[in-house]
């Protein structure tokens, strides 16, 4: 008796995903580009689309000129393996053994054998899939059989769950499928046709050797694919399970040295088993259930990955002594993100940078953990005309060597506010007049204006920048807000 | 002249940079007060012609210049040069041509040691280091620091370091602003502009676009503050303005000498070759009124110095001639007998009654303009021709400026403000191409936000951004030809196309500056003419030519006046042939009546009616006013050509000539302008205050409106009419020749092959397929012997039609190459693949096409065997492959055809719709001959395969389309209600069914929708291509 084997096709995928986005679009012609420009080329299309003679293929361009009211979009790929990935993880609950297939997007091998015997026989172990899919708005197609390339055939022909009895009924179902399905090379689909072979079972009534002569390698791939002798084997996706340690507090309690004392034991178990993975801990997310109070959460990342104890618990009591509960912890949730270790040589005795930069590192991890992820930034300069747009403050987690300028002048050091600060005017009825400062402190010159404006796609700016000089010496950056008739103190020059 | 001059100044012709037109720019100088501007566009003086009209008619003074990009120690600097004489300006103008020559397409870079041969150029350097490399050289009177201020921050130290270097040198510094729109509220615009340039979208410009709207054109008043610390620089302007002296005026153009025999002056020497050809076409004797309007014709050309032009045009007609290629003029020129004698053109004047002062005039003294139709395959070597005997520095072609219309608009100004591109498509679809209003519910409708601020901002600068230049295109065949290099005149700049270069105006500143063009065009049918008399002489020793083509031929008339037309030149198109009954043309004047009537002009003028209705005597010829008659006795009372509607506007509107031929040229360019408009107010009044009626001045205004870009002169339309009864008279005569020469004249037309193959069938010209071994690449005759099926018509039985292999889809120059070098004919399919050495690809085609049925294979054999025999083509030795363990079905007869269609777009071997007839017959559908026979009024349903979808824009909306089944054609109308009930089916289907009402009149027959449906027989998706659209 030849064993089962499962397919679950979700057609069109990618439309699917992006139906779901758009729920609204259902009752509409829509359409999955490869590109949003006029040439962008449909990928995939729903009914309505496909009644109003849109076909795969054609450029966005002509579908609109047939269609003016298309809805269309481009789903990335990303985001179509992002949801194959869940879907491959929501399988894997009826079955360890699912395989996303490689080539045709949304077809999944899956092993029946195994749990199919909880749900009481194969027809019911699909309908629960099928349910599953539905209830979570996908459309399927599931085919139980004995060739899984076979069953993805006759999954293309049909919809919902499908048992097949014996392997000639899978053959003769199969064999109806037509080729076009199969997302097969324009040319080679092209050529197929023009010799009147259209559907599986003709493509496989040609001989394979001569196949292999004229159409080449993929064609003949194609065909033993298909060879009863020969099935390729399911080839499982790994359950990729989170390094986790939950424990109670008990009683619950909110006291940090106690928490933190209690997290220690926890950590140390849960930096065994990454070690156990030849892997090492890239963050940790420390989520902390409170009584009657919403959880509270921290991610703490060291300088490098590591498996050192002391380093992390270090890095913990830094993080939750900052950290006001406003309830008893009654569960701790230790997450680690990890990554595989990689084994270096010791570095030779000899020349030794003047600067420790990872020890750098290790201090702004300890800062990060004790003021917060975004508490180390450097500003990075971008090309705007907006003095707040002209730079942009990005956290870093490692330190460089800093490089000195080419061309060192002695710089003029421009401390620019985060936030400008208002001024009131020299004259409130004649507000161009000028600014007054605080104490009545004089200006004895204004150098300027120079003028930014724009903005005016979202909000118009437009300002008159000077340099102020007042009786002390004191060099001031303001500037007078035209649209708001406003005076402003931008920074001040060292 | 004001106190300051703006010296750096861009118009929306510096591509994609400047945000005011030309005119905008000198509208506002006047308003300024400002007596001076200069216009200096980027690399070029692409906007400067509207400019100086627009200048002059102001009385405004222009100081001619452009932004160079001039290469100081490896890096480019920007430096503004001012011409000073016209000197000056013909160096500026050869500096920019050198510039483009070594760049890419839109940009320019002029080195330094190029401006050493300089003279008469002002120099204003906006850097130290091109002004510390150009004054040593130019000295102080020509070379000036350029101080512009735009209250941005780093300018001041970047001014600091150019006044450094001015001091060291003792250079003068001149102030001013760069100017790029002349009122700020341009300025969003101009930000646009710089992202669309830039490829990017505004909220990530950032230094892209400018620090402020501080580049607006200023007046004195408001410049004088920025300058309070350095007036005098400011005024330095005035200075540098007052030594600039040149205005586009001073180009004296000549149009270049010929090259003159001995002892000959230009006047003689055209005189004699004019008498020359008048005793070749009038067979010895030259007529007394001949002479005397030759006479006078070399009288005015000789008095406006234009013998040049006439000889060049003779050159360029004699190198056709020498090289056998068919050519012939077009357009007012046919108006001219020297133009006749000289073989320019191909219509007797005199004869024809026809007007030289069309042409040429004292009076207007503007540049003669020829077209000149060449054949279009041929017609590159006479382009290079023209830049081989006259060089690439005095012959360059005219420039097309591409500019924005409504679909690009949204979708650039879109892109630039980052709004969805799939809702931009969808928006730039709802659009039509011929809007030229943007409609804000049209955005909400392609899903845009109504109220969102980026729709309010894609409206607004959509709308604005309008008829703006985007980049420069090169004219259809339009050449400035010049005595002296036209480098010297504008600059001339690489095409995109090779071999080609072009000058920085469009056609519309050559004629506003009154410098001579000419037009090489390409035409279809005098391929196919050609083509058609190389065969008549090639196989029944038949020579003919165009003018010894029998005239007033009975027979070719009666086959016009029934419409049937097909692959004819000019009266092909369903409306051509559903007005040929009607009007039953059976002489020459008859036929310019033809070509000229369906026209938008007349048809929107409604002069189409009572023109038919007095010919046919329903209707008695008055005239609105008695001072008509003698402009309208020829088309009885009725207006249908140009010059015709400009006589009307000088006589019953009293236009003064001036007046006549600013319509003229309003006409021209009202689709660009909406300057026709004015016209109204003035013609109408003046027309009703002459006696004549309201109802008929109304009805001249519409026609003068339609005429627009689409009238026809007589002159003109008597040229095409003698080109459409030439084609005719082959159709007529020798259809097997006819077809055999448009087919391989092809692409051409109105028709697809298919359709002509059809015709020639429905003709009883046996078409024979395409087959490897007696195929060549062209279409070819061959003598009927030997084939047992006896001809449908007697007269066609001489030789059959043989499809040539270029119709085998796949197949290009280099298989043609191929197939040609390898000798045939071939005994199998092996010797075949390996002599050819085809690729697989081509191979397959031809087997789909059957082309290998000679060798006894079918069509899916044949496939399964070039598959595998293309492997062995390298092989050295003839090694047969082992044999093939399959076999495949033939194909059935409807197949074939379907095959034929999907693989050569025709069918030798019947028509797809024959294998549907049977069932159709069923459901009670006729075929055409039989719709040809039901009454005016009778319902009826019909089938046909769609062979071409039309919406003139004179129909209001209507679409006619031509249905095509194995017995002839069905026109249908489409009433736009029903077009868009049944949109999808009416634009997509290939196999259309129809239900409607039968119009019937002076036997011309419509079938008018009121459904559309698919029928529920099918042919294969693959069947014909129509022609949409168009």
């Amino acid at each position: 008796m030849k064993s089962h084997v499962g397919c679950v096709l979700l057609p069109m995928l990618p439309l699917q995903v992006l139906l779901r986005q758009k729920p609204h679009w259902q009752d509409s012609p829509v359409v999955v580009l490869d590109d949003e420009g006029p040439n962008g080329r449909i990928t995939h299309l729903n009914a309505l689309a496909r009644r109003t003679h849109l076909r795969i293929g054609m450029r966005q361009a002509v579908a609109r000129d047939l269609v003016p009211t298309l809805h269309a979009a481009v789903v990335p790929p990303e985001k179509v393996n992002a949801v194959i990935q869940e879907l491959v993880t929501s399988l894997q609950t009826f079955s360890p053994r699912v395989e996303a297939d490689a080539h045709l997007l949304g077809a999944f091998t899956i092993d029946p054998e195994g749990l199919r015997r909880l749900y009481g026989g194969y027809r019911n172990w699909s309908k629960s899939i099928y349910r599953y899919l539905r209830a979570r708005h996908w459309r399927s197609s599931i085919v139980i059989g004995f060739h899984r390339y076979r069953t993805l055939a006759v999954a293309m022909t049909k919809s919902g769950v499908t048992v097949l009895e014996n392997a000639k009924e899978e053959r003769e179902q199969s064999d109806v499928t037509p080729l076009t399905s199969f997302d097969l090379p324009g040319e080679l689909c092209e050529s197929l046709r023009a010799l009147g072979i259209v559907t599986l079972g003709d493509f496989l009534g040609l001989p394979s050797g001569e196949l292999h002569s004229r159409f080449g390698e993929n064609a003949s791939a194609l065909h033993d694919l298909f060879s009863e002798s020969l099935q390729l084997p399911i080839q499982p996706q790994a359950f990729d399970e989170p390094t986790r340690i939950t424990f109670q507090i008990e009683p619950p309690d909110s006291d940090q040295h106690r928490l933190l004392f209690a997290i220690k034991g926890a950590l140390h178990s849960l930096l065994h088993q990454i070690h156990a993975r030849a892997e090492a801990l890239e963050s940790l997310k420390i989520t902390l259930h409170l009584e009657r109070t919403p959880s509270h959460e921290e991610t703490i990342e060291p300088a490098v990955p590591t498996t050192d104890w002391t380093t992390l618990l270090e890095l913990i009591r830094l993080r939750l002594q900052g950290v006001t509960l406003e309830g008893d912890v009654e569960e701790v949730e230790l997450l680690a993100s990890t990554v595989r270790t990689h084994a270096e040589q010791i570095g030779l005795l000899g020349e030794q940078p003047a600067r420790d930069l990872t020890g750098a590192s290790r201090a702004l991890a300890r800062i990060r953990a004790a003021y917060g992820e975004r508490s180390v930034t450097k500003a990075s300069l971008r090309e705007a005309h907006l003095p707040e747009a002209s730079f942009r403050w990005d956290p870093i987690q490692q330190v460089r060597t800093p490089t000195r300028p080419e061309h060192s002048t002695a710089p003029m050091i421009r401390r620019v506010f985060d936030r400008p600060k208002p001024l009131p005017s020299r004259k409130p009825r004649n507000p161009e007049a000028g600014p007054s400062l605080k104490n009545d402190q004089a200006i004895e010159h204004m150098y300027g204006p120079y003028r930014i404006s724009g903005g005016w796609w979202k909000r118009l700016v437009e300002r008159d920048y000077y340099y102020a000089e007042t009786e002390h010496g004191d060099l001031l950056w303001l500037f007078y807000d035209r649209p708001r008739k406003r005076w402003f103190l931008h920074g001040v020059l060292d | 002249m004001g106190d300051y001059v703006p010296l750096w100044v861009k118009t929306n012709h510096s591509f994609l940079e400047g945000a005011s037109f030309p005119e905008e720019l000198i509208e506002q100088a006047h308003v300024l007060g400002l007596r001076t501007i200069a216009i200096t566009d980027r690399d070029g003086v692409y906007g400067l012609v509207r400019a100086h009209v627009r200048a002059k008619e102001l009385g405004i003074k222009i100081i001619v210049g452009a932004q160079l990009s001039i290469m100081v120690e490896d890096a480019p600097h920007c430096v503004i040069a001012l011409a000073k004489t016209r000197h000056g300006y013909a160096d500026l103008c050869r500096l920019l041509s050198i510039g483009h020559a070594r760049c890419e397409k839109g940009a320019s870079q002029i080195e330094e040691s190029e401006l050493k041969e300089t003279q008469d150029l002002i120099l204003l350097c906006a850097t130290p280091q091109s002004l510390m490399s150009l004054y040593p050289e130019h000295g102080p009177r020509s070379v000036f620091a350029l101080c512009a201020r735009h209250l941005t921050e780093n300018e001041k130290t970047a001014e600091t370091e150019l006044r450094s270097a001015a001091n060291e040198l003792g250079a003068q510094v001149v102030g001013t602003t760069e100017v790029l729109y002349h009122d700020k509220v341009r300025r969003p615009l101009q930000d646009v502009l710089a992202c669309i340039r830039a490829g990017k979208e505004l909220t990530a410009a950032g230094q892209t676009i400018r620090a402020n709207a501080e580049h607006g054109l200023k007046s004195q008043s408001q410049l004088e503050p920025l300058f309070a610390d350095d007036p005098e620089c400011l005024q330095r302007s005035l200075t540098i303005a007052d030594q600039c002296g040149f205005s586009l005026d001073d180009i004296r153009y000549r149009y270049p000498e010929e090259k003159l025999p001995q002892g000959r002056t230009e006047q003689n020497w055209l005189r004699e070759l004019t008498f020359a050809g008048a005793r070749e076409r009038y067979r010895g004797t030259v007529p007394t009124d001949v002479r005397r309007q030759i006479e006078r014709e070399l009288e005015i050309i000789y008095r406006l110095d234009y013998g040049g032009y006439f000889l060049t045009m003779y050159e360029i007609v004699q190198y056709c001639r020498e090289h056998d290629i068919l050519c012939q003029g077009r357009g007012s020129a046919a108006n001219s007998a020297v133009c006749f004698c000289l073989g320019i053109t191909a219509i007797d004047p005199v004869r024809m009654d026809l007007l030289f002062e069309r042409f040429l005039s004292i009076e207007r003294a503007e540049p003669p303009d020829i077209d000149l139709d060449i054949e279009h395959e041929r017609r590159e070597e006479v382009i290079q021709h023209v830049y081989e005997k006259y060089g690439r520095r005095y012959a360059a072609m005219v420039a097309n400026v591409i500019r924005y219309r409504i679909r690009s608009a949204v979708r650039d100004v879109g892109k630039a403000l980052g709004l969805p591109r799939t809702d931009l498509e969808t928006a730039t679809r709802l659009l039509r191409h011929r809007d030229d209003v943007l409609d804000p519910e049209l955005l909400r409708e392609a899903g845009l936000e109504k109220d969102a601020p980026a729709t309010h901002h894609l409206w607004s600068l959509a709308s604005q951004i309008l008829d703006f230049p985007r980049h420069l295109s090169i004219h259809p065949g339009g050449f400035l030809l010049g005595h002296r290099p036209v480098d010297e005149i504008v600059p001339i700049e690489p095409a995109t196309m090779e071999a080609r270069t072009v000058i920085q105006w469009d056609k519309y500143d050559v004629e506003n500056l009154a410098l001579f063009k000419v037009d090489l065009l390409g035409l279809g049918s005098l391929t196919c003419i050609h083509r058609a008399f190389d065969l008549l002489e090639q196989h029944k020793g038949l020579k003919l030519d165009i003018a010894t083509v029998p005239a007033e031929d009975s027979a070719t008339y009666d086959m016009i006046s029934r419409g049937d037309t097909v692959g004819v030149f000019q009266i092909e198109s369903r409306a051509q042939m559903a007005m040929l009954p009607r009007l039953r043309p059976n002489t020459f004047y008859d036929l310019v009546i033809e070509v000229a009537i369906v026209r938008p002009g007349p048809i929107q003028g409604d002069m189409v009616h009572p023109y038919l209705r007095r010919r046919k005597g329903e209707e008695g010829v008055v005239y609105p006013h008695p001072k008509l008659e003698r402009i309208l006795r020829k088309t009885l009372g009725v207006p249908i050509f140009q010059e015709q509607v400009m006589k009307l506007a000088v006589e019953a509107a009293g236009y003064a000539p001036g007046e006549a031929d600013q319509l003229r040229r309003d006409m021209a360019a009202w689709r660009r302008s909406g300057r026709i408009e004015k016209h109204r107010t003035r013609m109408i009044p003046r027309m009703i205050a002459e006696g004549i009626p309201e109802e008929f001045a109304e009805r001249v205004f519409s026609q003068i409106r339609g005429f627009g870009e689409y009238g026809f002169p007589e002159s003109h339309a008597a040229s095409f009419a003698l080109l459409a009864y030439v084609t005719a008279w082959l159709r007529r005569h020798h259809h097997e020749v006819f077809t055999c020469a448009i087919l391989n004249a092809q692409p051409m037309g109105f028709y697809s092959p298919a359709t002509l193959v059809e015709d020639a069938k429905h003709h009883g010209v046996r078409v024979l397929p395409i087959d490897v071994n007696k195929s060549r690449w062209d279409c070819t005759l061959e003598p009927m012997q030997g084939y047992n099926e006896p001809p449908v018509s007697s007269d066609r039985g001489s030789y059959a039609l043989r499809m040539g292999l270029r119709y085998v889809k796949g197949l290009g120059a280099v298989e043609r190459e191929h197939i040609e070098a390898a000798s045939g004919p071939h005994p199998n399919l092996a010797t075949f693949v390996r002599s050819t050495r085809l690729n697989q690809k081509s191979l397959q085609s031809l087997a789909e096409a059957g082309a290998f049925e000679c060798f006894g294979l079918n069509r899916r054999d044949a496939i399964w065997q070039v598959r595998s025999l293309g492997r062995f083509m390298q092989d050295s030795l003839p090694l047969r492959p082992v044999p093939s363990q399959i076999s495949f079905a033939s194909l059935t007869d409807a197949d074939r055809v379907i095959w034929d269609y999907r693989t050569s777009h025709h069918s030798t071997r019947g028509h797809p719709m024959r294998g549907l007839r049977e069932a159709l017959r069923l459901r009670g559908i006729p075929e055409a001959t039989l719709v040809h026979q039901r009454n005016d009024g009778e319902k009826t349903s019909y089938v046909g395969l769609v062979i071409c979808r039309q919406r003139p824009g004179t129909a209001s909306g209507v679409t006619f389309f031509t249905l095509e089944d194995e017995t002839g054609f069905v026109n249908v109308v489409v009433w736009r209600k029903v077009f868009d009930r049944y949109a999808t089916i009416a634009k997509t289907a290939s196999l259309l069914g129809v239900s409607g009402e039968i119009q019937k009149a002076d036997g011309v027959i419509h079938l008018v929708a009121s459904s559309l449906w698919i029928p529920e027989v099918s042919i294969e998706d693959a069947t014909l291509r129509s022609r949409d659209f168009h």
